[in-house]
């Protein structure tokens, strides 16, 4: 059913149900609130979709747009004097979002926004569909909280009898897209990346050598258009005692592509990607053409580094050997166009019979662990907290194939 | 001499008459025998699809009672997208199941047929909320509201059958 005839049932059965008639506490909602814009709350509400029985013989309603606005001005807006206005509209066959205009931003630093997140229940998304093709109506259920955290009852507004669907269990079953947290792997060279984005800051400038620093960098990528690429390298003084840390002039690159320099002496390079993507293929396959390259062995890691969150990726090299065969075997799986796995190829025949080809990062911890490339993924935070991922290598279950890998990972607690 | 040619003949036209009812029942149910031609002919025939609505294949996988057991879709590439984001540019299907792509992958291989869609792009996220959502859906219904809702036309198609390492 097309999204505006879905709307336009709704409107034609709005009906608002009484709060008695439903038990609250066996259900919640999953909202969301994002601080956008500095201006703006984004109050992003997901209706649950069961099957309801109503109190006219089994039928059930939905939720309209003008139902849902007359609930958010009783509720929420009349009562909170900072905003200054809001607007509700369909954004998906089971959603209504709300969008709150605020007049103070202030607001935001008394922890209204982590509220409204903290009220992001862990509950689980129930099926539209189910709905649909019993040829049910559906009842839109919602809370929307108040900003009085010491309250424990926000207001509710919701009606109808709820037969619950069977809840998803997300984290035991391995059959759906999992991403869980599992540290019981290690994963070679999380720590060592981090201390070498440390190193970073002990290298100088010296303009006659090309030598940089590494502020150098960061002014360059800060709001860049293009890509910026340097190298780090370590040399031994002359009485092999000290390790002096160098960094090498930003170069400048295209769009989504730069490239990177390397010497003998090249421990890691890193560029920015102006998107804040995670490394691309092209980077993975840069990545184990170094570990190739018998002249390169003191190459270890490409980082990846997102100004906008000041955060990295990192492509540690683990395995030099497998990351030689992974070079040799998947080379020409690369599209030169768009840094992605061909469309078609081995690798993206095997995402896409995996279910992975629509989301990038789980795409390449899979690629990572799975064809043995020898290189790990490592993320590390602002505040160099590394987060390590992995793909279980054995996916099958009583005999048969799963669609779906579980991918871990494993974020420090404290460094 | 004369009897032993006579129930020749006659166990040759019998055996003729069972194979020609057995291929006319065949042809009646419309079932197909050769699914990897059948696949295969989505690709060869494709001048039939390309421009029309997904729902055309999805009716002609019906018509010949091909269950379509496995539905997926890739997406353009989040590195050349201003904001990195993925939109849909391609749906994949198969009447092997998921569950058995391990198995065939390795024996006799896995058959997919890559059905590229015109722009504009749906965003995966979009698509995630359309027909993934609920992860207990199975492929099969996945395919049928994808028919129903019919909101991509196709570009072009492609077939594979491959043994790939995995």
């Amino acid at each position: 059913m097309a999204m505006t005839s879905f709307a336009q049932e709704l409107l034609n059965q709005n009906q608002r149900l009484s709060e008695k008639d439903i038990e609250l506490e066996q259900w919640g909602l999953k909202t969301r609130a994002l601080t956008y814009n500095l201006d703006d709350v984004y109050v992003h509400i997901y209706y649950y979709a069961g099957r309801y029985s109503g109190p006219q013989h089994g039928i059930a309603y939905g939720l309209s747009v003008p139902t849902l606005m007359s609930i958010v001005r009783d509720n929420f807006y009349e009562k909170f004097p900072t905003i200054s206005s809001f607007a509700i509209e369909h954004i998906g066959y089971c959603e209504l979002e709300v969008v709150f205009s605020l007049r103070d931003n202030a607001i935001l630093k008394e922890g209204m926004g982590d509220y409204l997140i903290d009220e992001a229940v862990d509950g689980a998304l129930f099926d539209c569909f189910q709905m649909y093709y019993t040829g049910a109506t559906m009842q839109y259920t919602y809370r929307i909280p108040t900003f009085d955290a010491s309250s424990d009852k926000p207001p509710y507004s919701t009606g109808g009898t709820y037969i619950p669907p069977q809840k998803p269990t997300w984290n035991n079953n391995p059959d759906i897209p999992n991403l869980s947290e599992d540290c019981s792997k290690g994963v070679a060279g999380k720590y060592e990346s981090v201390n070498i984005i440390g190193y970073f800051g002990e290298a100088k400038k010296d303009s006659i050598y090309n030598k940089s620093d590494y502020q150098s960098f960061l002014n360059k990528v800060h709001n860049a258009s293009v890509e910026y690429s340097c190298s780090y390298q370590q040399y031994l003084d002359t009485e092999g005692k000290n390790i002096e840390h160098v960094i090498t002039s930003p170069v400048r690159g295209e769009k989504y592509k730069v490239q990177n320099t390397v010497t003998p002496s090249t421990v890691a390079t890193i560029h920015n990607h102006i998107n804040g993507t995670p490394p691309s293929f092209r980077d993975v396959l840069f990545t184990a053409k170094m570990a190739k390259d018998s002249t390169l062995s003191k190459y270890k890691v490409t980082f990846i580094y997102n100004s906008s969150n000041a955060e990295y990726y990192a492509l540690y090299i683990k395995n030099r050997s497998q990351a030689t065969n992974f070079s040799e075997a998947f080379s020409e799986e690369l599209d030169e166009a768009t840094n992605n796995y061909k469309k078609g190829g081995k690798l993206d025949r095997f995402l896409i019979r995996k279910g992975l080809s629509r989301d990038y990062l789980s795409s390449l911890i899979a690629i990572l662990d799975i064809f043995d490339s020898g290189i790990s993924l490592i993320a590390i935070d602002k505040d160099h907290k590394a987060t390590s991922y992995n793909a279980e290598k054995e996916y099958k279950s009583n005999g048969k194939e799963r669609k779906y890998l579980k991918i871990t990972f494993c974020k420090d607690k404290t460094y | 001499m004369i009897m032993k040619t006579y129930i020749t003949f006659l166990t040759f036209i019998l055996c003729g008459s069972i194979s020609c009812f057995s291929q006319t029942r065949s042809m009646s149910d419309n079932s197909v025998r050769d699914t990897v031609a059948f696949m295969r002919s989505f690709e060869t025939s494709k001048a039939a699809y390309v421009g029309k609505k997904i729902s055309k294949v999805f009716d002609q996988f019906q018509q010949y009672k091909v269950p379509v057991r496995f539905l997926e879709a890739g997406g353009t590439s989040p590195w050349i997208d201003p904001e990195g984001r993925v939109y849909i540019d391609r749906i994949v299907i198969s009447y092997i199941a998921s569950s058995d792509m391990g198995e065939r992958n390795k024996t006799s291989g896995t058959d997919l047929l890559y059905l590229e869609v015109e722009k504009p792009y749906m965003s995966s996220d979009e698509f995630d909320l359309l027909y993934f959502r609920d992860p207990y859906m199975s492929d099969e219904a996945r395919a049928e509201l994808m028919k129903s809702q019919n909101l991509f036309v196709i570009k072009d198609v492609t077939f594979y059958h491959t043994r790939d390492p995995q």
